[in-house]
Order: structure tokens, then sequence, then C-alpha cells
């Protein structure tokens, strides 16, 4: 190899004239030679690659100024610019790049589920396909640490935090209303389709300063950037059916899907614990428009979903139950620009406008809600090199909520105008690819209270060993009150919460364990004083509370051939004093012990998946007015064993079929107690239990490619 | 997998009279390919640097680093590999926008990261490896290198979904038909023909 490499080198060198021999050697940063970089002059051919030695020489015709190249895998580009006469054994010393797949992630909080990056707790796929899930965007968010499972509500309860303190964002702009609204015990699911997305990032703390208005957690989903097939899809389910189709032309795609689910056949034939009057019923449709430019990226996101049931709900004290209807119409619009700018500068402008309306009649009463809201953000990034970034942005939130009580012809009106600004910055720091920080800040004002509130944002990482690695986190964050709230008391400032978190991951060879342990640190939480919250309620900010555990999650891929599972548990001790808390206690909501198993094992002669899910959960407090005190009691554990099965006919057809809870164990969240007592001076209980014993979902999923007719052409 | 690569490395003709820097150094890269894949994609990205005009260079690059990929040790560094060929198909694609010959380099490069990390990449992958073959059929159905690409794409699928691969076949009878009579003109990609031949022979047998 080397004599035909000098061999050529002579031939060439006889067609030119003035040669001048270019000669050095390529060392990295421990001094060690680097064997097979590439050393060469920009804009010519002349070049040679480095020997064991990491020697290299070459002649070159080139005279007066050149600029010398040298690059190899794992490096960082060498660039010089030169005489031709001074590059005569020269030193080049290398510096090893950093990339996502050799240095230190900084982690944490933060869960992934994507390929973009090493440490994905979840792959795209996991999405759909975890038993218990069913087609749910955060269904299989639930089996990871750091999630109380809330079955009877479904939204997702992040370390001692309640359902409303987890913001939801795509393309990273805020969805306001991310979750179909519901009643009672009846789970509610994500509106978005799960297929949309290809990236996930789940955060349970001590997230970027980009991310305000959250107290305990942000979900970031990304939408695929380029569809790369035109296909038609159709799901024929056992609840309901859809339909979606993509087209590409050019630089354009179009996706679109339509959705339309009715549960009552379904509850025809499978038992419900409640009594439906109307069955769950909704129609949704989806659009996305992706236009590449030349660099960068522009999206536009539409959804539409309207959905309504009414229901009589069981009451202890009302013998035929209470009636609840529920008719909900919500868009959400986004649109996202991204382009990449010179020295290395990139922007991106995201805007998102949506409309919520909620027609509620509960026993007589009705309850007509309606709320616009808008969220525009531009953001300019600046990398250095690999080593350095920083990210400045501004963003404006502007939210207009209505609501329309009757009673009895008497109709009650309140209103709230919030507009709320944010601006932040980040800066990102590897000193090595063992050693990195990340520094930010943002500040937001919010305009109802008058409040400018600033929130740091820190965290740091630095690799152990070889498969280990250390993080740490550190947040202040703020969230205002819900709308509901505000619009009695336009004053209250944002709650508030401290995040403190300490993380260690390791991973190696499909093998990864993550443990992390953190102290949440509540403040200014509100409270009133009557029941429910109402127009005359004395409002207050005197709450506070706290949350501290431990995150454990152990995912392998690699010990089983065709298995790969993961198991996660969380240990959560927290206390608040919020809300109409008689004294400081643990919320129904948090649960101490959560416990998940996610398996998945592939059946290569049956073409199959078949997954299995358990959950536990110990029991929830509640407030036992038998006996003296506050949420002084404890619910039994949840259990649900749930197993699914995916067939494969062949790449275009797919039967999906799953159940929940197949053991059909019933588990109960909570109690209602009479409000007065019996004769024996006990109060009765009825127990808040499942909204069904099991959920069975049949589906067949069928995709027509573009390629359906690959034959015709024979 | 790795009978597969090891095929793609191939045998170019060098018929051309070397006139021009542009082209002895080509015929350099051709000659290095032969015998150290490492050497060889050096030199095509010196030249993919010098040429900004040309997608060949980069192309060869991309082809030599696919083929490098393979059995790598740690196998993050596959990743750094693959990851490289995908950067010059990127840069080709800039120079010469729908070129078959990409869509087929492009839809190797796919078939590495579905045999790297199949439950990662396969369900991804796999319908826009299709459609990609199939775009590339449509532009150029005469070109050997789509015929089997696509032929030999198809035919896995059948195989594995345990589909009778007989209609497949001839799509591989078509592509060794058209290899024959492919004339090679300047740096056109002209491999594939060996490979050919070796899945038409696994037809015979089944």
């Amino acid at each position: 190899m080397k004599t035909l490499f000098l061999l050529l080198s002579i031939t060439f060198s006889i067609s030119s004239l003035a040669q001048t021999t270019i000669s050095g050697q390529v060392l990295d940063e421990k001094n060690v030679p680097v064997l097979g970089a590439n050393v060469y002059l920009q804009g010519t051919y002349d070049g040679a690659t480095t020997d064991i030695d990491g020697k290299f020489s070459f002649e070159t015709s080139e005279t007066s100024i050149v600029t010398i190249v040298a690059s190899f895998i794992g490096y960082e580009d060498y660039v010089q610019q030169s005489t031709v006469n001074e590059l005569n054994d020269i030193k080049i010393r290398f510096r090893e790049s950093v990339n996502s797949l050799n240095s230190v992630i900084l982690n944490a909080g933060t869960l992934n589920a994507g390929d973009s990056s090493k440490a994905s707790a979840l792959k795209p796929l996991d999405i759909v396909t975890t038993a218990g899930a069913v087609g749910d965007f955060v269904g299989a968010l639930q089996t990871l640490p750091g999630t109380s499972a809330n079955p009877d509500d479904g939204r997702l309860f992040v370390r001692g935090g309640s359902g409303d303190e987890t913001q939801v964002f795509i393309d990273n702009s805020r969805v306001f209303r991310p979750f179909v609204p519901v009643t009672g015990n009846i789970p509610t699911r994500g509106r978005f389709s799960p297929f949309l997305f290809d990236g996930i990032s789940f955060s349970t703390g001590g997230y970027s300063a980009e991310y305000g208005d959250a107290l305990s957690s942000v979900l970031l989903l990304n939408t695929t950037d380029i569809p790369t097939e035109e296909k038609t899809d159709l799901q024929i389910m056992s609840v309901g059916g859809g339909v979606g189709n993509t087209q590409i032309w050019g630089k354009n795609s179009v996706s679109v899907n339509a959705s339309y689910i009715n549960l009552g056949p379904y509850n025809q034939l499978i038992p419900q614990n409640n009594q439906f009057e109307d069955p769950y019923e909704s129609i949704s449709g989806e659009a996305v428009y992706r236009h590449q430019l030349e660099k960068g990226m522009f999206k536009a996101y539409s959804a539409y979903s309207y959905s309504n049931f009414s229901l009589i709900q069981e009451d202890i004290d009302v013998e035929d139950g209470i009636f609840f209807a529920l008719k909900n119409g919500n868009y959400y619009g986004n649109l996202n620009y991204e382009q990449r700018l010179d020295n290395n500068w990139k922007m991106e402008a995201g805007l998102s406008l949506a409309h919520d309306r909620n027609d509620i009649n509960v026993a007589g009463t009705d309850v007509d809600t309606r709320e616009n809201a808008l969220h525009a953000k531009f953001k300019l990034h600046k990398r250095y090199n690999n080593y350095f970034k920083i990210n400045y942005g501004l963003e404006q939130f502007v939210i207009n909520y209505k609501e329309d009580v009757t009673i009895d012809e008497n109709a009650f009106e309140s209103s709230v105008n919030s507009s709320n600004s944010g601006v932040f910055t980040e800066a990102e720091l590897f000193l090595s690819k063992d050693l990195a920080f990340k520094a930010g800040v943002r500040a937001d004002y919010y305009g109802l209270s008058k409040e400018l509130l600033i929130s740091p944002r820190l965290s740091a990482a630095i690799s152990v060993s070889k498969n280990w690695q250390a993080s740490l986190a550190y947040g202040q964050f703020y969230q205002q009150a819900q709308n509901n709230i505000l619009q009695y008391d336009e004053q209250l400032a944002p709650e508030s919460a401290e995040h403190y978190i300490l993380n260690f991951l390791y991973q190696k060879d499909g093998r990864m364990l993550r443990a992390e342990t953190y102290y949440k640190n509540y403040s200014s939480l509100l409270t009133y004083d009557t029941d429910r919250p109402q127009p005359d309620s004395s409002y207050g900010l005197d709450g506070d509370g706290y949350a501290t555990g431990l995150d454990l999650f152990w995912r392998d891929e690699k010990s089983i051939k065709n298995l790969d599972y993961w198991v996660s548990y969380s240990f959560l001790d927290t206390e608040r004093q919020y809300r109409n808390f008689q004294e400081t206690a643990t919320p129904n909501f948090a649960s101490a012990h959560n416990f998940s198993v996610v398996g998945k094992y592939w059946v290569e002669n049956w073409k199959s998946q078949i997954g299995v899910t358990f959950n536990y959960t110990s029991g929830r407090t509640f407030t036992n007015p038998n006996r003296n005190g506050f949420l002084n009691d404890q619910t039994g554990s949840f259990q649900s064993l749930n197993l699914n099965w995916a067939y494969l006919i062949d790449q275009q057809k797919i039967v999906f079929l799953s159940v929940t809870n197949i053991l059909g164990r019933e588990n109960i969240f909570n109690y209602q107690y009479s409000s007065t007592p019996n004769s024996m001076g006990d109060f009765n209980r009825r127990s808040i239990g499942q909204a069904a014993d099991r959920f069975i979902f049949v589906g067949f999923f069928w995709t027509l490619g573009s390629n359906d007719n690959q034959l015709d052409n024979l | 997998m790795k009978s597969i690569t090891t095929f793609f490395i191939l045998f170019i003709s060098l018929s051309i009279n070397a006139q021009s820097g542009y082209e002895k150094a080509m015929i350099k890269g051709f000659e290095l390919m032969k015998t150290d894949l490492l050497a060889a994609s050096q030199q095509f990205e010196r030249i993919a640097a010098a040429e900004t005009d040309k997608w060949e260079p980069a192309y060869y690059v991309a082809f030599c680093n696919i083929n490098s990929s393979w059995g790598q040790n740690p196998k993050d560094k596959t990743v750094l590999y693959m990851k490289k060929a995908q950067d010059f198909i990127n840069d080709a694609n800039a120079i010469s926008m729908d070129n078959p010959e990409l869509m087929v380099l492009q839809g190797l490069l796919n078939t590495c990261w579905i045999t790297y990390d199949a439950k990662t990449y396969g369900m991804k992958l796999s319908a826009e490896t299709t459609a990609l073959y199939e775009k590339a059929y449509k532009i150029a159905p005469d070109n050997p290198r789509v015929a089997l690409s696509r032929g030999d794409w198809l035919m896995g699928s059948a195989r594995y979904f345990g589909k009778d691969i007989t209609p497949y076949c001839k799509l591989i009878d078509k592509a060794v038909v058209l290899f024959e009579n492919e004339e090679v003109t300047g740096f056109k990609p002209s491999w594939g023909k060996e490979r050919a031949i070796e899945v038409q022979s696994t037809c015979n047998k089944e």
C-alpha cells in the first residue's frame, strides 16, 4: 500500500514543476500520534494520510499562502493559514470533538424518547407499543420514574406536583389544553396522535431556562421534520376508526388525519362502572404542512377536536345520582419557522393559537367556558464551536378566559385577561467531553399581578468513569394560577418552586441505569377558605410544601435475545399546605411508591410483539371523617397488569390487541363520604374506583404506501 | 450484511486517459479503494473540498465510509462513519438533485442503520427506503444499480414475511441484463454486477 502510494506520488510529481514538500506530525491531546488523519491543502488535491507515527508528507505546486486542513473522525478539524515554505515539519495538535455520542450529557431531570440522544429512556415506538398506553402519547410516560400513577385522571403527576404543574409544548410552542376534559374517575387522554412525533423529551425537573410558567415538569413534543413517503393509513378500532394521508411534492408535504371515536357499542358489550346517558364520542382532525427551505424549515400544524358525553354520576348523598354533560371543542394551531443564518447563528420563530370551549351541565346548572390563547416566541441560537453555545429568546403569552354560569336562569359571568412576557438566555459550555455546564436565567413579567420574577437555572455533568456520569441541576420555577381561580382574583401572584436534582447515569451496550434524587421546595402556594374556588372566597398565597424522593430506572435490551424491558421505581415523600387544606398533608394524587415493569418480547416466528406492563402504586390519602384529622387515611394499593399483542401481517398491515387490567382487579382511588352521619353517628361512604374494570382494545392498522403497486411494473 | 457490503467494493474501469488534475486525482482515489478505504475516502474528500460543483467525489466519500462502517469497535464508531457518509450524501444531493445513484446510496446507508439497530431504525427507515427506491425507479428504470437495490430490498422484505420471492427474482434477472449492457462513462458509479449475480444465484437455489 505504501509503495503504491509512493509510486503514485512520484508519477504525479513528474507532471508538475516547482514542488514544495509539506510535512509534519499529527498528535492528539495526550501527545499520541494519530494514524489515518487526512491532511491537505484546501482547494487543491494535494494531501496525504498520516502513518502509524502520525507523520505525513506530500508535495504541492502551490506557492505563497495556503490553508492547511487536518481532519479525522472523532476530532475537531484543524485549520491553519500559512505560507507554503513554513509548512515543513509542522506539529498539528488535534482536539477530541465533543459530540452527542462521546460526551457527558446534561440530563439531570430529563427523560428522552427518541434516537437523537444516546441517553434515550424510550424509543419513539415505545410511545405506541407499551402495554396499557393504548395509543395515548402520555401513556408510556406514566411508566417512567418520577411520575405518580393517577389512572383515574390520566394526566402526568410529577414528583409530588398536581396535574396542572406539567406544561406541554409542541415544537417549542405551548399547548394550552393538551388533554380532553373529563369528569370524575374517567381518565383523560392526550389530544394528539402519537404518530406525529418523532422526539419526546419529558423533564421531571430542573429544565432549561427556555421554559417558564411550569412548576414541576415540561413535556416537549417535536413533530417529524420531513415525511419520506406518500401514504394512506386506515385504522379500524373497537372504539372507532381513523384515516390519514401524506402527500409530498418538491420541498413541500402535507399530512392529514381524522378519527372518530364512539364508545357506545363498546359500552354495550363491556360493563362500565359509570352510567352513561350519551356515550363518549369524539371527532378530531389534524393537519401538518411542512416546507423545506434551503437553510431551514417551515411547519404549520393545525388540530381540531370535538367531544361530548353525558352520564349520571353516583353520589353518596343523592340517590339518583347527579347528571353531568360535557361538550368540548378545541382548536390548536402552531406555526414554526427555523432558519440557519451566517456564522453559525440560527433563528427560530413560533406562534401558537388556541381556542377552547366547554359547555357543561351539572344537574341543571350550565357552565360555559371560552378560552382564547396565544403564545409567540422568538429565539436565537449561536454555536461558537462544539464547546460553547448560547441561546437568547423572548416570548409573549396572551390568555383570554370567560366563564358563564347559569343557575335557575340567574347568570353569573366572570373572566380573566392575562398577558405575560418572558425573556431568557442560556449558555452551554463543554470544558472537555467529560465536564459540561449549562447556566441560564429567565425573567417573566406577569401582567395581572405586575410581578417581575427572575428564575435562574443551572446544571452540570461530569463523567465519573467510562460508563458512569453524574449530573446536577438547580432551578427556580414559577407558575400562574389556573384561569378558573384567577378569574376570581386577578391579583394573585404566581406560585413558586425550587428544584435540586442529583443524577447518576450508567450506560453500557444497550443497558442503562439511571438513579436520581431530588428535593423540591414549594412556596407561595395558592390558598382559599371555601370548599371550592368561588367568587367570594378569600384567596391568598400562604401555602407551602416540599417533595423529595428517589427515582430509579433500568432498561436492558441486550441480556435476553428479542426481549426489551425496563423497570422503574419512584419513592416520593411529599407534604403540602395549599388550596383549602386544613393542615399540612400528603395530597390525594401523590403516592409514596410507584413501580412499573414493562417488557416487550419479539416472537420472530409469529411476527409478533408481545408486551406486558405491570404497575403498582401504593395507597393514596383521603380524609376519613369517622376519625380525627385531615387526609388521615389511605386507600389500598393500585395494581394493574396489562397485556398487548401486535401482529405484523405484512409490511402494511398490523393487528393490535390490548387488554388493560387483565386480572380485573378492583382498584380504589378515593372515597366519598356522606355529608351527614347515619343513625349510628358514622359517615357512610362510597368508593371511587376505575371507570371500567378492564379495557379491551382491538385495532387494525393498514398503511397503503406509494409502493403498493410494485409488481405492476413486471 | 458483511457479505453484502464487501461486494460493494468494486472494480472500477480505469480506461480513461488521465488528462486533467481532477481525473488523475479521481483515478488515484479508485486505486486506493482497492487497498485502503480510509485513504481512498480521504483522497475523495480532498477532491470534494476542491471541486464543489461535482457530485462524484462526495458520492465516493460516502461510499467508502458506508463500507468502512462495518466491524468497527467500539460500536459507537460505526455511527460516526455512518454520520460522515450521510454528510457527504447531503453534500452530493445539494449539487445534483434527484440523482438516482445518490438515492441508491442513501438506501444502502439506511440498510446499514437498520442493521446497526433494527429496533430503533427498522420501522422508521423501512418505509422511507422503499419509497426512495421507488422514486429512483421512476426516474431511472434502466439504471442497473437502481434495479438491483430495489429488487434486493423488496426480496428481503418478502422473504422476511414468508412470501413468494419469484417475482423479485425476475427483477434481479432484469438487473443482471442491465448490468451487462451498461456503458460506464467518466467517474459515474459502475459497481453492482457481482452482487446482482450473487443474488441471482440465491434465487436459483430456492
